[in-house]
């Protein structure tokens, strides 16, 4: 173990290697602050400069943009309102309610601190669990997959703002969004009405960023007056105190540990990554927190937690990849890709075949966590400049670069339809008080509900196995005593505030 | 209100998907064909979306209801404005192109949101400038993405 350290230090202290992994760090951190561009279409976008590169500095440098793009999505996440990849998408709930009070830096500097403790945590839990967990993972078979996801679903019921029935209901439409097109199983087409571009289904992430974006754009222009004034996006002055932010962090050792847990068990599970741990991050957070009312109004909790989490299943993610050599997300099939081009074939064997590149995404996880520290405070200041930009400013061309975010992804005109209509729907939801979240999470979760669904009957008709299996079994215990937690929870709120 | 509306809504959409599913072909070797899942989905949203109306028909004073459309228009301005300007800037791409659609987006909201009296057309047509050129070529030429040209530039 000791020696891949070792052979790791020895490969990671070249300067080309440095270099090329805070270039990665940096653009990482860049990319997912643009909403749309996602941190899997910037480490695809990497692996033609790995190309030249040898082994161990590719995969550094992939590594760090990794790294960079899971807090990236912090900035605009908390400074807009608007989630740049999917796993910022619960940092929003705390962070810009926070930045809107007029402590842009405080809700900066403890979503970055948390995502370096969040990396940091998950580094170790690869090192030392790589690969009890990697069994684990693989025991999943197609029905404890379509309960974990009923689990994650349920979730949705407790990230809500005031109604559990809302949420549901924002839940059940974003899984219905994600059955219009071509069924995968039956090649018949769904609810397409007629409309051609509709066979190939709506894009989860036209739906992330119309849903999120667009209508958070449109709701900043409610008031009139003050935008015709040019009013910014953020008033007040903004204070950046490095270490404050630290210790507000560090003040909260349960939810850091709890969340990056969490982050790290997720990201292990092939198909599960980022965009669900951030949000049952803050769930988990909320439901094990002495003032669950006060989440979403700002508070540093739900920052640490969404932050944590979702920088958690990068080290959780590299897990199955590095025991078993099954990528466990696109980001990893990627980097798997990089291996094999170089001629390396990842698998149980990596380990004891190539040591120094074990070693070096270890090292290199710890130095890319580092980078990302230093860019980010570095940086911020920056990006706080950002929050003195006059609303009429900003709203038409944030709109501008939603487009273009939104056509990157396919190339596709159509999609700039769906982007429309998405920003009108969720402006509506937005304004009658259904919360965003859980039709995000519909989306990205019902095409793999249903194909676990099916396959599970498929394989055997007997439903009552869901039940019977105990790892599926306990999933839907879970996501049961979510729902009920949380409707006792809302109510005993309720009460405590019509009494006092 | 609004929020009653919605939930009408939601159950009038789970109804069409619901009879639509009906014309989906059944599948002889899976159980579960393509409009089972569907089905379910709008099956448990339906019931939802029923809770949600008789929660808060209950609580709708209907005498206080008005649907002054006048006045919604002039509260919400900036919004169809901008919502306006996005759909033409949606439509008009394919045909004048990405760069130039993007360019009168970008220009003309930022003047239509702005404030009426000192436009500051220099600082506002640099920003449309920068936005709609400069995206264009950074993403067309490093990442080599092919955006809409337009029939005058094909």
């Amino acid at each position: 173990m000791i020696d891949m350290f070792l052979l790791g230090f020895e490969q990671i202290l070249s300067f080309n290697l440095l270099i090329n992994m805070f270039l990665g760090v940096l653009a990482g951190i860049i990319a997912g602050a643009i909403p749309g561009f996602t941190i899997t279409m910037a480490i695809i976008l990497t692996l033609p400069f790995t190309f030249a590169m040898s082994p161990t500095v590719g995969i550094a440098t992939m590594l760090g943009v990794f790294v960079g793009g899971l807090s990236g999505g912090l900035i605009t996440a908390a400074l807009l309102g608007i989630p740049g990849t999917p796993s910022a998408v619960a940092t929003t709930f705390d962070a810009f309610p926070m930045v809107k009070n007029g402590q842009p830096g405080r809700a900066l500097g403890i979503g970055i601190w948390a995502s370096f403790f969040g990396s940091l945590l998950s580094m170790v839990l690869l090192i030392t669990l790589a690969p009890q967990v990697a069994n684990l993972a693989m025991k999943i078979g197609p029905w404890e997959y379509f309960s974990l996801i009923v689990f994650a679903l349920t979730i949705i019921a407790s990230v809500t703002g005031d109604s559990v029935i809302k949420g549901l209901m924002a839940g059940l439409l974003g899984l219905l969004i994600a059955t219009i097109g071509l069924d995968p199983m039956s090649g018949s087409a769904r609810f397409t009405f007629g409309i051609g571009f509709l066979e190939a289904g709506v894009p989860f992430l036209t739906v992330l960023i119309g849903i999120f974006a667009v209508s958070r754009l449109l709701t900043e222009l409610e008031n009139k007056e003050e935008v015709k004034q040019g009013e910014e996006l953020v008033t007040g002055k903004i204070k950046f105190e490095i270490f404050k932010s630290l210790k507000e962090v560090l003040s909260q050792p349960v939810n850091l540990i709890r969340s990056s847990l969490l982050g790290a068990l997720i990201g292990a599970i092939p198909g599960a990554g980022a965009s669900i741990a951030n949000i049952l991050a803050y769930d988990q957070a909320k439901k094990g927190s002495k003032h669950p009312d006060k989440f979403g109004t700002g508070i540093p909790d739900g920052i640490i937690a969404s932050e944590s989490g979702n920088n958690s299943t990068a080290g959780g993610g590299l897990i199955p990849m590095i025991a078993l050599g099954i990528p466990g997300s696109a980001v990893s099939a990627v980097m798997l890709a990089a291996l094999q081009i170089h001629g390396i074939n990842p698998g149980p064997m990596l380990i004891i075949n190539n040591p120094e590149i074990v070693g070096t995404i270890f090292v290199g996880f710890f130095i890319a966590t580092i980078f990302m520290l230093l860019i980010q405070f570095w940086g911020a200041r920056l990006f706080l400049k950002i929050t003195h930009i006059p609303k009429y400013i900003l709203v038409p061309t944030v709109m501008a670069l939603c487009v273009i975010g939104s056509y990157l992804l396919n190339n596709r005109y159509s999609d700039l339809y769906i982007l429309f209509v998405m920003g009108i729907i969720g402006y509506f939801l937005k304004k009658y008080n259904f919360s965003l979240a859980p039709v995000i999470l519909g989306v990205i979760l019902g095409p793999i509900a249903e194909t676990n669904l099916r396959r599970a009957m498929m394989t055997s008709p007997d439903w009552t196995l869901f039940f019977t299996r105990p790892i599926s079994i306990g999933f839907l215990i879970l996501g049961l005593l979510s729902i009920m937690y949380s409707i006792w929870q809302s109510y005993s709120v309720k009460k405590r505030s019509n009494g006092a | 209100m609004g929020e009653l509306i919605i939930a009408i809504l939601f159950l009038i959409l789970s109804l069409i998907i619901f009879l639509q599913a009906g014309n989906l072909p059944d599948s002889s070797y899976e159980p579960l064909g393509p409009a089972g899942f569907p089905r379910i989905i709008v099956l448990a949203m339906g019931i939802l979306a029923i809770f949600l109306i008789v929660k808060k028909i209950k609580k709708i004073d209907f005498s206080q209801a008005s649907f002054d459309f006048k006045n919604i228009f002039k509260k919400y301005k900036l919004i169809f404005i901008t919502l306006i300007n996005f759909l033409f800037y949606i439509l008009i791409m394919r045909y004048i192109g990405f760069r130039i659609s993007t360019f009168i987006f970008v220009f003309v909201t930022q003047l239509l949101l702005g404030p009426r009296k000192e436009k500051k057309y220099l600082v506002v047509g640099a920003i449309a400038l920068v936005i709609s050129l400069g995206s264009y070529y950074f993403f067309q030429n490093y990442l080599g993405v092919i955006f809409p040209a337009g029939i005058f530039f094909e």
